[in-house]
């Protein structure tokens, strides 16, 4: 018998946390759910999710399983890979899908339609593709091959090659590592250096940049990596987890030269790309790379051309005065599902 | 609601044992039905009512065959059979019926696929086994139709099976009483079959997945998906049957046992003796006998074999890739009755299980592809067309807790082997302990705190 109520008693403890902690935004979401999300099953997702949410659950022992894991198997996850010296990679970047071909040539049909809307909007679109880190950093993969990242660049080095496009080529010259070790994003290294290149050829385009802008360096602090949040290592104690890593922050100061009344014009360069550009300080680089202000409209989780379909398809107005548009996106997001808007976009365009 | 989920064991199992705990002994089964309604309608509440008119239809001519005489009796059976029959039809196979005559070039215009109830092949499979029980007067008509929708609805087995007929449970619908003994085994049950499914059977779901995504996978990666997917399968499906059986105990339902070491089997008859055995069961006593069994010389036997594993491949899905794998198991049975029919000598018990086992992996490389295209992609990477090495992108995908997990599943499924050879480690085998099933199911619950809910395989059954 007590057997039994040992696991009754574990069940009910979990039942009064559900009670206790999630009962509120449980009656909330029942209360005002419409009938139909009764009736559709809609409703029960977000139940579930409220009641997983009041469950209690240990970080530290998370942490700790996660950091066992890692070190005693190098397993990392099914989201990262775990390489060499405690560098870590999204598995992205080395899984292969049969869908990767199909989606890397839809969007490669898509290229010369976005080249042309901005060519019609007479503004310059630079192309600025991220490498992937695990080709970057090869030798910190430990047993496998970057493969699929140098199938994709070589993909997509045929195409730009096709359209007439105002490319950034960071993968030659990349300043290795340029990367975080536990992140998926480039480093300060890997962003300045991306900044100065995009400068250079927006700059010779357009001409130096006029304004003044100075960079300056905050204090060094640790920065916990994307990848190592994944892997659920955060929570995991300093002996099982990897190595820590520092960074300073950097902000650009611009001083403007105002006109009548001390205004200053709206910047005329749209910075439209992907987490990179929301991390390690990309845009103040750039800023002070171009001397020009930079607008930020970068969406983390944008993927290939997501923050740049947003102001095609949804805020054309921010369009008005930009003369340069500065599309940043990992390449491998070239491979990834399609998104809504991309799929719009294609129907739109082929009409299908 | 699936059963490995916080809402099912923190919510639903909670308030459904106070509730059956709290009510007279007459107001259980309306208890158990209640809650296997709001289980089913935790999917979608609009299917409920095609689920109650099943159950309360098969009831109503339950009643009339029992009732009827003479050719009577046969009018009320085909109303028993042919309405559950339809709505299985109409739900499950007319998308597949019309999408096969758009391929053919007759495309049929503004259709738009109908969504299939789940679990509405092991509702319907009751219904039927229930009116022709009543027929063959195995069972008598059961009066109270809470009694009877509690059999058909009972949220144990209501969307995975087993298929669990009513002749069963039908002494314990009337009448049962509390047993502690049984109640620890049934929770017993439940918390192993739950491990099996979590730390085995889900563990080893998104090597499957990355396997069947490779656009040209090597001998390796081909060999190590189809075991992974062997495992999946087994302990995904056998951990929901445990599962189901133990919650079946803790109410005082016996259910049919599902699985006994399939895949210790030494011949493919074995095989289906040993897997999803309520179903093969089935199959055998309202198809197979019904076309004639072995009563009518070799060659019609083997007709009526095949048309069943047909029959019975196409229930697992609407695609012919199904209808192909029941062929292929048709195929083997044939060839191993034709084998014994032959007077050939008996094939020694290694190298038949090697071969049986190797069998039923080829046919799972099928039953687990979504199309033509995927199982010939597979098929060339089984025959080498791709190299024989592990590929980059597989190896990339491989993490090592699905390696270790698959020698765990591999040890696990030829551990009742040792069975004879060690007596000390029988009984842990055979039947482990409470106290090892409450560990496990702890540990599997921490892991399924830091997974997304995986749904269980079979509800597209």
């Amino acid at each position: 018998m007590i057997k039994i109520l040992t696991v009754l008693a574990i069940i009910f403890a979990g039942f009064v946390s559900v009670v206790v902690r999630g009962g509120d935004s449980l009656y909330e979401i029942l209360r005002t759910a419409p009938l139909k999300d009764y009736l559709s099953g809609s409703l029960s997702g977000r139940v579930d999710r409220a009641v997983f949410d009041a469950i209690p659950r240990g970080a530290g022992l998370n942490g700790f399983s996660a950091g066992l894991l890692y070190k005693g198997l190098r397993d990392a996850g099914p989201q990262v890979w775990a390489g060499c010296n405690d560098w870590l990679y999204s598995a992205e970047e080395l899984r292969v899908d049969r869908r990767d071909a199909e989606n890397m040539a839809a969007r490669i049909r898509m290229l010369p339609h976005l080249v042309q809307a901005f060519a019609e909007r007479k503004i310059l679109l630079v192309v600025v593709p991220v490498p992937d880190k695990a080709e970057q950093v090869e030798a910190q993969l430990c047993g496998i091959a970057a493969d699929p990242s140098r199938v994709r660049a070589n993909a997509w080095a045929q195409a730009a090659g096709a359209t007439k496009l105002h490319q950034v080529n960071l993968r030659d010259q990349w300043p290795r590592p340029g990367y975080w070790r536990t992140d998926t994003h480039w480093d300060s290294t890997g962003a300045q250096f991306a900044a100065e290149a995009t400068a250079k050829l927006v700059n010779g385009v357009l001409g130096a940049g006029t304004e003044r802008v100075s960079l300056t360096r905050g204090a060094r602090h640790e920065r916990p990596g994307d990848l190592a949040r994944l892997a659920g290592l955060q929570d995991a104690p300093k002996w099982l987890a990897p190595a820590a890593e520092y960074t300073e922050a950097a902000r650009a100061s611009i001083q403007r030269s105002g006109g009548l009344l001390d205004d200053a014009a709206a910047p005329s360069v749209l910075l439209a790309g992907s987490s990179f550009s929301q991390n390690s300080d990309f845009i103040e680089y750039l800023q002070a790379a171009l001397a020009r202000e930079v607008a930020q409209v970068s969406e983390a989780g944008g993927g290939f051309a997501g923050a740049l379909l947003k102001m095609l398809q949804q805020k054309p107005d921010m369009l008005a005065g930009a003369k340069v548009v500065i599309w940043e996106w990992s390449m491998r997001s070239l491979v990834a599902p399609l998104s809504d808007a991309e799929r719009q976009m294609l129907r739109q365009t082929e009409g299908h | 609601m699936v059963f490995v989920s916080d809402s099912f064991v923190f919510v639903f199992l909670p308030l459904f044992l106070i509730a059956y705990a709290s009510v007279p002994a007459f107001l259980r089964n309306s208890t158990i039905l209640f809650f296997s309604l709001v289980f089913y309608g935790w999917w979608r509440f609009d299917f409920l009512p095609l689920l109650v008119a099943i159950a309360c239809w098969s009831w109503l001519t339950g009643l009339w065959i029992a009732k009827a005489s003479g050719p009577e009796r046969r009018w009320a059976l085909l109303a028993g059979i042919v309405p559950p029959l339809v709505s299985l039809i109409c739900f499950k196979y007319v998308n597949l019926i019309v999408e096969s005559v758009s391929s053919l070039g007759a495309p049929v215009k503004d259709w738009s696929s109908i969504p299939l109830p789940i679990g509405l092949s092991f509702f319907v499979f009751g219904a039927i086994s229930y009116s022709v029980d009543v027929f063959r007067k195995t069972v008598y008509a059961e009066p109270s139709l809470i009694n009877y929708s509690t059999y058909q609805a009972m949220f144990g087995h209501l969307v995975a099976g087993p298929v669990v007929r009513y002749q069963s449970v039908a002494e314990r619908l009337k009448s049962r009483v509390f047993d502690s003994a049984e109640f620890a085994e049934g929770l017993r049950r439940f918390m192993l079959g739950f491990a099996q499914k979590v730390l085995i059977g889900d563990t080893l779901a998104p090597l499957v997945d990355a396997g069947y995504a490779l656009p040209a996978p090597s001998t390796c990666d081909a060999i190590v998906t189809v075991t992974a997917y062997t495992l999946h399968l087994y302990f995904d499906f056998a951990g929901y049957s445990s599962m189901a059986i133990g919650l079946g105990l803790m109410v005082g339902l016996k259910f049919p046992e599902n699985f006994d070491n399939p895949y210790l089997s030494t011949s493919l008859a074995d095989f289906w003796r040993r897997w999803h055995i309520s179903l093969s069961s089935w199959l055998r006593d309202y198809l197979y006998i019904p076309l004639g069994g072995n009563r009518a010389g070799s060659f019609r036997s083997y007709f009526n074999l095949m048309v069943t594993m047909a029959l019975g491949g196409l229930w697992h899905g609407a695609s012919w890739t199904f209808m192909i794998w029941g062929i292929w198991h048709g195929i083997g049975l044939i060839a191993g009755r034709a084998w014994n029919a032959m007077r050939m000598p008996p094939v020694p018990a290694p190298v038949g299980h090697v071969v049986t086992l190797v069998f039923v992996m080829t046919g799972w490389t099928l039953f687990r592809a979504q199309d033509w295209q995927t199982a010939a992609i597979m098929f060339s990477g089984l025959a080498g067309q791709h190299g024989l090495a592990m590929s980059n992108g597989f190896a990339a995908a491989l993490r090592p807790i699905e390696v270790v997990t698959l020698f765990v599943g591999i040890a696990m499924v030829y551990l009742p082997a040792l069975n004879k050879s060690s007596p000390w480690l029988a009984p842990v085998i055979a039947r482990p302990p409470f106290a090892l099933a409450t560990i496990l199911w702890l540990w599997s619950l921490w892991v399924m705190q830091s997974r997304t809910v995986i749904p269980f395989l079979y509800f597209q059954f």
